[in-house]
């Protein structure tokens, strides 16, 4: 029995050693430097208030004075929650069930309208928070669309997916899904179904112009919402590892290795981009770098870095959504945690 | 005794349809399965390797529990098996900086996350396994204390006639 129960021992150490030596040897990010530097400048961020209603939140979705509208991976459900996390209210839409519409949609909320958009179901819904009725309307033209940005009741900007070049382009389309109108030379013709230039398209309302931070390249692209392009600059953040590929399959495109992410989630706020970094700098430490998620700081005008600061993770887990529901506030998702911090600038 | 040798011909049988089932899913979709190992930032540097070596492992460990001498060695290999597929998919969920698609016959309809559970199910049923096939290797041997029906016979005295 002991030489059975040895032969156990060894088999699990040896597999633990073998992923070990896969898990080190993996080519991730962040284990060489990557030849940038970070200016934290004073400014923090302190977790006053933590909350875990049992739900899973994947956006904010609005915000109506105290109120705030999150949205989760069912397209039926808005939640309502307040700056201090001290209740959740649930409302339940009445949409018909549409197929391919979860999880793949966005959501804002005018109160008491909710605007979900779905490129899988190419559908626009526009749906009444206090009678739960909805309008459904099926878009008038076909295609892939990613990163659905809000300007108002009547016009979103999309990232449409041509299906014959597999170019992205960026278009304006109002409320019944009509283009208005369509880029010139914001996007580069990649031929790459919008993989490689994936990224997060914010909307400042107080400057009226949109910035598009790409996650596999340190670009941002600032443009205004009649498409023309204000500037395109880079972040700070750079990295020797390999990058990004794709290749075209039977399927369609996808990614040839695994994509290295260089930006994450991005909000605007008093016309300045917050922008998630994930790659670390060479003035970091490991320590700092794992236990919060690092914000650089960019002016919406011009592009220009303006520092950077660390926001604290929730139960251990990183925030993965943040969003200013304030003055100096910010609320941050993590899966089922949801937490509001203070901001203290210098 | 019935019921720990009907458990443990359950836990082979089921042993040989997933090792078969695996081995010759992606013998198959070979072009595809090394084209999703490549995508794994954990093996993507052996995905050549990989794609032959595994699916030739899995089906030499489900003719490994046909002849009966090497049935606990094969029960042996599923055990390690498993436990590096479980580990492998935890660091993945946990770790990883990039999460492909799960792709493998039909565990191609399971999430992740079921995958882990099932890796995890099949683990311990091969712990399970290796377990019940030794003790009825040690009964059989009598060496197990608990078996009373291999102990020598009792020496009694003679009784003089």
């Amino acid at each position: 029995m002991r030489k059975h129960l040895t032969l156990l021992l060894v088999l699990i150490v040896v597999a633990v050693g073998i992923l070990y030596a896969l898990n080190k040897t993996n080519g991730a990010p962040n284990r060489v430097k990557n030849g940038f530097v970070r200016n934290f400048d004073g400014t923090t961020a302190t977790l006053i208030k933590e909350a875990d209603f049992g739900w899973h939140f994947r956006e904010v979705c609005g915000q109506q004075g105290d109120s705030l509208f999150l949205m989760g991976t069912d397209p039926t459900k808005i939640f309502m929650t307040n700056t201090n996390l001290s209740k959740l209210d649930t409302f339940n839409l009445d949409i018909p069930p549409i197929k391919r519409l979860a999880p793949a949609f966005r959501c804002n909320v005018i109160f008491p309208y909710a605007y979900i958009v779905s490129s899988n179901a190419q559908r626009i819904i526009k749906a009444d928070l206090i009678t739960g009725k909805s309008e459904v309307r099926v878009l008038p033209f076909h295609g892939v669309f990613h990163n659905s940005v809000m300007l108002d009741s009547n016009r979103f900007v999309i990232r449409y997916i041509d299906t014959t070049t597999l170019n992205a382009k960026f278009k304006l389309m109002d409320g019944k899904g009509n283009i208005l109108i369509t880029e010139g030379n914001l996007s580069k013709p990649m031929q790459d179904a919008g993989f490689l230039y994936a990224g997060s398209l914010n909307y400042d309302k107080q400057s009226d112009k949109l910035v598009f931070a790409t996650s596999y390249v340190n670009e941002l692209t600032c443009f205004d919402t009649m498409m023309k392009l204000n500037y395109n600059t880079q972040t700070i953040d750079t990295t020797h590892t390999l990058k990004t590929e794709i290749v075209h399959t039977k399927r369609g495109v996808t990614f040839k290795k695994p994509p290295i992410s260089i930006n994450g989630h991005a909000t605007i706020y008093n016309k300045t981009l917050y922008l998630r970094s994930k790659l670390m700098a060479d003035n970091e430490h490991n320590n700092d770098f794992d236990k919060n998620i690092v914000i650089d700081r960019y002016k919406i005008e011009d592009g220009h870095y303006l520092g950077s600061f660390y926001l604290p993770s929730l139960k251990g887990k990183d925030v993965l959504q943040y969003y200013f529901i304030g003055s100096n506030r910010i609320l941050g998702l993590s899966n089922d945690k949801i937490g509001v911090f203070n901001l203290t600038q210098p | 005794m019935k019921v720990r040798n009907l458990a443990v011909t359950v836990i082979i049988l089921l042993f040989i349809a997933l090792w078969v089932y695996a081995g010759f899913s992606k013998i198959g979709d070979y072009d595809n399965f090394k084209f999703q190992l490549g995508r794994s930032p954990y093996v993507q540097h052996l995905a050549d390797f990989i794609a032959k070596a595994l699916p030739t492992a899995e089906i030499i460990t489900a003719l490994l529990f046909i002849p009966k001498a090497t049935r606990l060695l094969a029960m042996y290999l599923s055990f390690f098996g498993m436990l590096i597929f479980t580990g492998y998919i935890y660091a993945m969920l946990n770790y990883s900086y990039f999460v492909p698609c799960s792709c493998g016959g039909i565990l191609n309809d399971l999430g992740w996350h079921e995958h882990l559970i099932f890796n995890i199910f099949f683990t311990l049923l091969a712990l399970t396994g290796i377990i019940l096939m030794v003790y009825n290797r040690n009964i059989s041997r009598g060496t197990s204390p608990k078996d009373t029906t291999t102990l020598p016979p009792i020496n009694r005295p003679q009784v003089a006639s």
